[in-house]
């Protein structure tokens, strides 16, 4: 039989160090963070849910993530977590740009581009937006894609070329 | 096409209300998410089992009443709580017996006496489940969960009253620490917040 012993330790001074800690985490990256997950799920509320969800998590497991890969560990549990929004069928439908517009800030121009562009990339099947939106707006190396979607490299590349030719086509229509 | 996509996804931002809530959100949690410190784990500590008592005010003043009081877990372990001036220990001793076995592609789980073929309620998302009322009243319910290949168990202790105390559990996660979707499914179905924000959102209401 083993025994595990477990204190509630009552520090202050590490709670809050912890708590900044997570506080600046999300400061920094929830802009990137919603963004993905509402190119994923194609929702605004549900991607707003994806993130608060992802640093409640972040705080119950009490995971330490190290800077050089904070940001690539925190988009594939973003991945994770709108894969399994999708699965449990907490996303309903994919909304149009329209819908999204309403919330962007007030000093934000939309042109009739910015509608081709989301629209066009919404209506790629899930498997090639994810590839695409990762390597064309975050700049990720198929490499990188292909750790934060857990899948293979030349999945990535396949998908990648299969989904920018798909867009290009939707786009010039 | 490249320059395209960029220019359009700039222009998406979170609401700026919904960053505060969240912001919110993680100060309350952190309030309430007490550090756990380990220790005296020795050669097990590399073990795959899982032992955690709810980090909830709530809990912790449950425990609070139980002072040195001993719960038994259905493998013959047990969990002990001392206060102790400023801090609350929790001494948890795991037992020997592994719930879970697997003989030729099925599922049994192993109880006291009994062993359950419980295959055909485990999947990805569901589970068996197996409660035992102890002498004292106390409860300990088991949920077996998953396929004969990432089979996991999880078991649940809730004192006479119904209060949940302790818990222990033997997952598969993946490479971001998620369980499976049937553990937070029958932790959620016993009343037990399971660490999804909108599944614990529904026990608070």
């Amino acid at each position: 039989m083993n025994r595990y012993i477990y204190e509630i330790s009552k520090d202050k001074e590490e709670r809050e160090v912890k708590n900044e800690r997570i506080l600046n985490l999300f400061d920094t990256y929830a802009d990137d963070l919603y963004r993905f997950a509402v190119s994923y799920t194609g929702s605004k509320q549900e991607a707003e849910d994806i993130v608060q969800d992802l640093f409640l998590k972040l705080i119950s497991k009490n995971i330490i993530l190290g800077k050089s890969y904070e940001k690539a560990y925190l988009m594939k549990m973003t991945a994770n977590l709108c894969k399994d929004y999708l699965k449990a069928g907490r996303v309903t439908q994919t909304a149009s740009y329209d819908a999204l517009e309403d919330y962007l800030g007030a000093d934000v121009t939309v042109t009739g581009e910015d509608r081709l562009v989301y629209d066009s990339l919404m209506e790629l099947e899930e498997a090639f937006r994810e590839p695409i939106y990762l390597h064309y707006y975050e700049g990720y190396t198929y490499r990188e894609i292909a750790g934060i979607l857990q899948i293979s490299e030349s999945a990535v590349a396949m998908r990648i070329s299969r989904g920018k030719e798909a867009l290009r086509k939707r786009m010039e229509v | 096409m490249e320059r395209r996509v960029q220019d359009t996804f700039h222009k998406i931002t979170m609401d700026e209300t919904k960053k505060e809530e969240i912001r919110a959100a993680i100060g309350e949690s952190r309030k309430r998410n007490y550090t756990w410190l380990k220790c005296v784990a020795g050669a097990a500590a590399c073990m795959a089992i899982l032992l955690g008592v709810p980090a909830t005010r709530q809990a912790i003043v449950h425990a609070a009443d139980y002072v040195r009081q001993i719960f038994h877990t259905a493998d013959g372990g047990g969990v002990e709580y001392e206060s102790t001036g400023n801090e609350l220990r929790f001494s948890i001793a795991t037992g020997d017996r592994e719930y879970v076995r697997i003989e030729n592609d099925r599922i049994y789980l192993n109880v006291g006496e009994e062993k359950i073929d419980v295959t055909e309620a485990c999947g990805e998302d569901s589970y068996y489940r197996y409660e035992q009322v102890n002498a004292d009243g106390s409860r300990s319910v088991i949920f077996v969960g998953g396929t004969a290949e990432d089979v996991g168990w999880v078991e649940l202790l809730f004192d006479a009253d119904g209060n949940y105390v302790f818990n222990q559990m033997k997952v598969p996660t993946d490479e971001a620490g998620m369980a499976a979707g049937w553990v937070n499914k029958a932790m959620h179905a016993e009343g037990v917040p399971c660490g999804d924000s909108l599944l614990d959102q529904e026990l608070e209401k």
